[in-house]
């Protein structure tokens, strides 16, 4: 029974995957040869390859060096840095990019995307170097310095290496996530495979250049995400002391202070200060105008029940793969569970498009309703409930079963009595974290939302795509606030490592 | 209160069989221990009686009522027995009370003062009630894992090693409270063990398993004094386990011509043998020319007694146990005597004239 659950939950996230190869194999090599292998094909390639490089180059250099100084260095008000480098996670990369764009309109250039998504994904290599160097045995470091090596050598021969799944983990992630993205480019004009296929779609809806593009996105994806598996099989160094580790003693900056705290508010700045100042900015243009309150009460209204529809059902996918990845743990179980990671890393535009195409051809009365678009939530976000809910089903073991059956409790008495209290946070955490990822949505919304329903993610797309930022910021703000809550848990979780 | 019998069950997981052929009584209100180290299926005939996994032959009968056995098995929740497992197992999301209140019907559950009671019987204040799992020191988490089991007053409780994560001073404590409420509410009791000084301290009888199957079943004392087999005598306590040549009831061994015995207490025939004495029986005294005389190798002190490695001519080591504060330096020669009888084990085809020595504790 849960099996079945977890072969439809499983056979659900790999339906995009298993459209597309579908999908090729129907083209045909001709096919292939006619879409694939052309001019535009390469030179979206060269812009995608180029802007990732570059991208994840940035991101690793500014994650890294925020990362040292935040939890290695004497950098004043480390704690205030840690939040405030966290923090631009709670603007969607493609509010980030309107708020740029909107200030500078000649910011349509490669050095324009670079920086701006450089601005809204470092802290994904930021958060896993800190956690990391927050877990290093400072005694390691003190036994290098008593070597003889300078906080240079330190740093590069014995915390660099250390550091190395972490950091090669936030930058595949950074990666996977820009190939994905399609809200930021779109609105810098600056084409690569998500904006091309978008623009396909417009053009012909369904035709079979906009597939095979996605195909080719698609091999990019899984390519990163195989490179990524191979990375978590062989994870880290361990701690070969036992014990808790003790805080380090930071490296004391000197003369170098004022430099290290010029750098870290510059990127505070550029990251966070100027999109909020840009928001309310357009705001206060667009207060000043006149502006449509029901509107954005309304489509606050949709957003909310369907994020809240989409993490209830999301997270009640996740619950027989969770459980049994945990109870059962076994070939089978596991390619079920990875299935899931496997078909969320297909991007959104993909995922609209597979699902769009196939509710057309196979249940045309499901087509642009709310099931298909919840579908699409749940691919795409399922592994974020798995994890959680997984967490939870490992606070209960089945020891905990057998001695309430020793206590005379029936299988529903135990499952009301034990299992779901015990399970209540992880499913809690889940159904929100899908829930801030649905509020922002903005790609499979674009395509899948039903005529007439608008999210604050579509609504500030139509408006900051017809020019009206003024119209536009308002929905901006509301998604800022909405994520706000889930940066600070981030930031919080983190920070517990710097009260020793 | 029932007795509890278990007749030739049979367990295997795939290939690897965990018990095989094993029979057991237990009298109403006594208290049995399993002992044998780890991995010997003591937990598993443990779960089987339980009611959590299925034998694949044999039957567990509690009282007279057959819960496993011909086909058919009671579920577990329907057996009444109560379960400790390792850790305590307390549900980390109630409180104390709550979870010594599990088990009961609803209208009770709310009784405060049935779980005062409870906590009472195993030695716990009543100011615990309130407190969650994790605020509660391990010793006192097992204490209320048995308060939790006996409160449905089942015929049969199970303890799984539950001193085994404990510290040394805190088992002691908690072993004896847990001994105290178990003979108040004169339960019938099973613990399992890998500690033998436990399983020889606190049962009735004590039941062996080695390998899956069972190898002795006795009391205490027999069990330490009368062991089946050499295994059993090294696994229950420290022994000094000699090679000897018996003749005429004699054991003419290192340590002189020794009177000797069968387990079963018969006489033993002539021939090789190997001997089984207990440390304690050692004696030491100045040297003297008609016992055999020994070196001090080391000594280990341990406060109320003390552990004496001694080199013998031969260039073999025993060990003798000695009490009081008369222990004798390193480096002193001494002579050794026996006291009692050595037990002899009949051995086909071993060498003679030499001595092995085997401490377990």
């Amino acid at each position: 029974m849960t099996l079945a659950l977890a072969v439809a939950v499983a056979a659900l996230a790999l339906l995009p995957l298993g459209y597309i190869a579908a999908y090729t194999i129907d083209v045909g090599w001709s096919g292939i040869q006619e879409l694939v292998l052309r001019p535009r094909v390469g030179e979206l390639l060269w812009n995608t390859a180029r802007l990732v490089f570059g991208t994840v180059l940035c991101c690793a250099v500014l994650g890294v060096g925020a990362a040292w100084l935040v939890e290695r260095s004497s950098v004043p008000g480390r704690r205030i840095w840690h939040v405030l480098l966290v923090a631009p996670l709670a603007v969607p990369a493609f509010v980030n990019s309107y708020a740029w764009i909107s200030l500078l309109p000649g910011f349509d250039t490669y050095a324009g995307a670079l920086l701006v998504v450089t601005l809204s994904y470092f802290p994904f290599v930021y958060l896993p170097v800190a956690a990391t160097f927050r877990g290093l045995d400072p005694a390691l470091e003190e036994t290098a310095r008593g070597l003889g090596l300078s906080s240079w050598a330190v740093f590069r021969r014995v915390q660099l290496p250390q550091l190395r799944v972490a950091l090669l983990g936030g930058s595949l992630l950074v990666a996977l996530h820009l190939l994905a993205e399609f809200g930021a480019l779109q609105m810098l004009r600056y084409p690569t495979f998500t904006t091309a296929i978008y623009d396909q779609y417009r053009a012909t809806f369904n035709g079979p250049g906009a597939t095979m593009l996605a195909g080719v996105l698609v091999l990019l994806c899984l390519a990163l995400l195989l490179a990524e598996l191979r990375l978590r099989g062989r994870r880290g160094y361990a701690r070969t002391a036992r014990g808790a580790a003790r805080p380090g003693r930071p490296v004391a900056l000197r003369g170098l202070t004022v430099p290290a705290l010029a750098g870290l508010g510059a990127l505070v700045v550029l990251a966070l200060v100027v999109p909020l100042v840009s928001l309310a900015w357009w705001m206060s243009r667009g207060a000043s105008t006149s502006f449509d309150w029901p509107a954005l009460t309304t489509t606050t209204g949709t957003t909310l029940g369907l994020a809240a529809v989409a993490a209830a059902a999301t997270t009640a996918m996740a619950l027989p793969v969770a459980w049994l990845a945990v109870r059962s743990r076994g070939r089978l179980t596991t390619l079920l569970e990875r299935s899931t990671y496997l078909g969320s890393a297909v991007p959104g535009i993909v995922v609209a498009l597979a699902l769009v195409t196939i509710s057309i051809r196979a249940t045309p009365w499901l087509y642009q309703t709310v099931p298909v678009l919840l579908a699409a939530y749940a691919i795409l976000f399922l592994p974020r409930a798995i994890v959680t809910v997984r967490a939870g089903v490992e606070q209960s073991p089945p020891l905990y079963d057998d001695v309430a059956a020793s206590l005379g409790s029936s299988a529903p008495d135990r499952l009301r009595r034990i299992t779901l209290p015990l399970l209540a946070p992880g499913i809690g955490a889940g159904a929100a974290l899908v829930f801030l990822a649905v509020v922002t949505e903005l790609t499979a919304t674009l395509l899948l939302a039903p005529t007439g329903t608008t999210t604050l993610a579509t609504a500030f797309w139509s408006a900051s795509s017809a020019l009206e930022y003024g119209a536009a910021a308002p929905y901006a703000v509301i998604m800022v606030l909405l994520s706000a809550p889930a940066t600070v848990l981030l930031s919080r979780d983190a920070r517990r490592g710097l009260t020793p | 209160m029932s007795s509890l019998t278990v007749k030739d069950l049979t367990k295997s997981f795939g290939a690897t069989p965990v018990l095989t052929g094993v029979e057991l009584h237990v009298p109403s209100g006594s208290l049995t221990a399993l002992l044998g180290p780890s991995g010997c299926g003591k937990t598993t005939l443990l779960r089987l009686i339980a009611g959590f996994d299925d034998p694949d032959t044999g039957s567990v009968i509690v009282g007279d009522r057959v819960v496993t056995g011909g086909g058919r098995s009671v579920a577990a929740r329907r057996r009444g027995i109560g379960f400790v497992p390792q850790e305590g197992g307390l549900f980390p999301h109630l409180t104390v009370a709550a979870n010594i209140s599990f088990g009961l019907p609803r209208r009770q559950r709310r009784d405060g003062a049935r779980v005062r009671e409870l906590l009472a019987l195993v030695g716990l204040d009543p100011s615990l009630a309130e407190r969650a799992p994790h605020q509660l020191s391990g010793g006192q988490q097992q204490r209320v894992a048995l308060a939790r089991a006996l409160a449905p007053e089942p015929s049969l409780v199970l303890l799984d090693e539950p001193f085994s994560s404990l510290d040394a001073a805190l088992r002691d404590e908690t072993r004896a409270a847990v001994a105290r409420a178990l003979t108040a509410s004169g339960a019938t009791a099973v613990l399992v063990t890998h500690d033998q000084a436990e399983a020889l301290s606190m049962a009735d009888q004590v039941a062996v398993l080695r390998g899956g199957r069972l190898v002795q079943l006795t009391d205490p004392r027999t069990l330490y004094r009368r062991p089946s087999d050499l295994d059993v005598a090294t696994f229950v306590g420290e022994a000094v386990v000699l090679d000897a040549d018996v003749r005429d009831g004699l054991a003419h061994c290192v340590l002189g011509d020794l009177a000797c015995e069968l387990a079963t207490g018969d006489a033993v025939p002539d021939g090789r043998a190997r001997v089984l004495l207990r440390p304690e029986q050692l004696r030491l005294a100045a040297p003297s020319p008609s016992a055999r005389v020994a070196r001090v190798r080391t000594v280990d002190f341990y406060g109320h007694d003390s552990r004496v490695w001694l080199d013998l001519p031969d260039g073999r080591s025993v060990s003798a146990r000695l009490d009081g504060a008369d222990v004798p330096a390193v480096g002193d020669e001494v002579s050794i005597t026996v006291r009692g009888a050595a037990l002899a084990f009949p051995v086909t085809g071993a060498p003679a004239g030499y001595a092995a020595v085997v401490g377990a504790s």
